[in-house]
C-alpha cells in the first residue's frame, strides 16, 4: 500500500475556548454593528482622504507619458486602483469603485510594463474620470451621465461589453 | 449576550489604508473585541504576530511593500511563526475567482470581498470559530482543508498523487 503523500490535522480550537459557548448570529449586535460602521462612514470624506493618491495617480501616468520605464509605474497604479475600488464601495462612491474595477481589469490583462505606449490613454482616461467623480463629490448612485462615463470606460477596458 | 462572547479575543487588523482600518476597528468593538492591533501592511503585520498574542488575523491583500499573500505563508510555514494554525480572515476588493483561488491556496480560512459588512465579517467570524476546518499538510500546501464540507468523493485521489497548490 503507498505511502500517503498528505496528512490531515485536527488543530485545537482556542477561539472556541476564549469564546467559550455558541457564537451564533445576533440580529441586535448585527444592528449595533452596522450602526457603529456607518458613524465611520459619515465622517470619511473620500474627495478629500484620496487626494495624495489621486495626485499619484497623476505623477504615474504623466511619467509614463514622458517615457519613464512603464512596468513600476503600471504596478503603482494597480495597487492605488485596488485600494480606491474598495474605499469607494465602502465609502459611498460605487463609480470609484466600478472605474478602479474597469482599469484594474484592463491592467490585469498584460504583463506590467509590456503594453504599447500608446495604452496610456486608456489609463489616463480612467485617472481623469476618477479625478472628476472625486472633485466633484459624486456620491452614490449618479445618474445616466455617471453611468454613460462608466460603462464607456468598462467597454474600452474589456470589463463589460 | 454574544457580545460579551468575543471580549476575550485579540485580533490584528492588516491593511495600508488607515480608513478601511478604521471601519474594522469600528465593527470589532461593537461586536465587543477590546483586544485590536492594527498593521500597515504584510511584514508590520508580521511584527505583530510576533510581539503579541493574536487569536485572529483580518488581513488585506493588496499593500505595499509586503502584501497580504506575504503574511499568510509566514504565519503557516515560516518556523518562526508562533502559530501556523493562526485563524486569517482575508478581506479583499479583488473577487475574480482566480485571485480567490489563490487566496486559498495561500492557506486562508476566509475570503471577504469589499464593501465591508458587519453582517459579512460576523458570519466569517462565526465560521472560524464555530465550523473551523481541518488542516492539511501536503508537499506544496499547509493550511485548512481547502474543501469546505468533508464529504464523499469520487475520482482520483488528488492529494495522494502529491499535486499541489491546485490539488484541492
Amino acid at each position: 500500500m503507498a505511502k500517503q503523500s498528505f496528512e490531515v490535522l485536527d488543530p485545537p480550537n482556542k477561539l472556541k475556548e476564549l469564546v467559550g459557548g455558541v457564537t451564533r448570529i445576533d440580529d441586535d449586535l448585527l444592528a449595533k454593528a452596522e450602526e457603529a460602521a456607518q458613524k465611520v462612514i459619515d465622517t470619511i470624506d473620500l474627495s478629500e482622504t484620496t487626494k495624495p493618491q489621486i495626485i499619484e495617480l497623476q505623477t504615474a501616468v504623466d511619467a509614463i507619458s514622458c517615457g519613464a520605464e512603464q512596468a513600476d509605474h503600471e504596478k503603482r497604479i494597480f495597487a492605488i486602483m485596488h485600494d480606491l475600488r474598495g474605499e469607494g464601495a465602502n465609502f459611498g462612491y460605487p463609480l470609484v469603485a466600478r472605474i478602479a474595477a474597469s482599469m484594474n481589469h484592463y491592467l490585469d490583462s498584460a504583463e506590467p510594463g509590456s503594453r504599447a505606449r500608446s495604452d496610456i490613454d486608456v489609463i489616463r482616461a480612467h485617472v481623469d474620470a476618477l479625478r472628476g467623480v472625486l472633485a466633484n463629490k459624486l456620491k452614490g448612485e449618479t445618474g445616466e451621465i455617471g453611468a454613460k462615463i462608466v460603462s464607456g470606460l468598462e467597454a474600452i477596458s474589456g470589463l463589460r461589453g | 449576550m454574544q457580545e460579551a462572547r468575543l471580549q476575550r479575543l485579540s485580533v490584528l487588523i492588516v491593511d495600508d489604508n488607515q480608513n478601511m482600518r478604521e471601519l474594522i476597528r469600528a465593527i470589532l468593538q461593537a461586536f465587543g473585541v477590546v483586544n485590536i492591533y492594527d498593521g500597515r501592511d504584510g511584514e508590520h503585520g508580521i511584527s505583530k504576530i510576533r510581539d503579541f498574542s493574536i487569536d485572529l488575523v483580518i488581513t488585506d491583500w493588496v499593500m505595499e511593500p509586503d502584501d497580504g499573500l506575504h503574511l499568510v505563508k509566514w504565519v503557516r510555514t515560516s518556523p518562526d511563526s508562533p502559530d501556523n494554525f493562526l485563524p486569517i480572515i482575508m478581506v479583499t476588493g479583488h473577487t475574480e475567482k482566480a485571485r480567490i483561488t489563490e487566496a486559498r491556496d495561500a492557506g486562508i480560512n476566509e475570503f471577504m470581498a469589499k464593501p465591508v459588512s458587519a453582517k459579512a465579517l460576523y458570519r466569517r467570524l462565526v465560521s472560524v470559530i464555530e465550523h473551523p476546518r481541518q488542516f492539511v499538510r501536503t508537499k506544496t500546501y499547509f493550511g485548512p482543508d481547502r474543501r469546505r464540507k468533508v464529504e464523499p468523493f469520487e475520482g482520483p485521489d488528488r492529494r495522494a498523487a502529491g499535486e499541489g497548490a491546485n490539488a484541492a
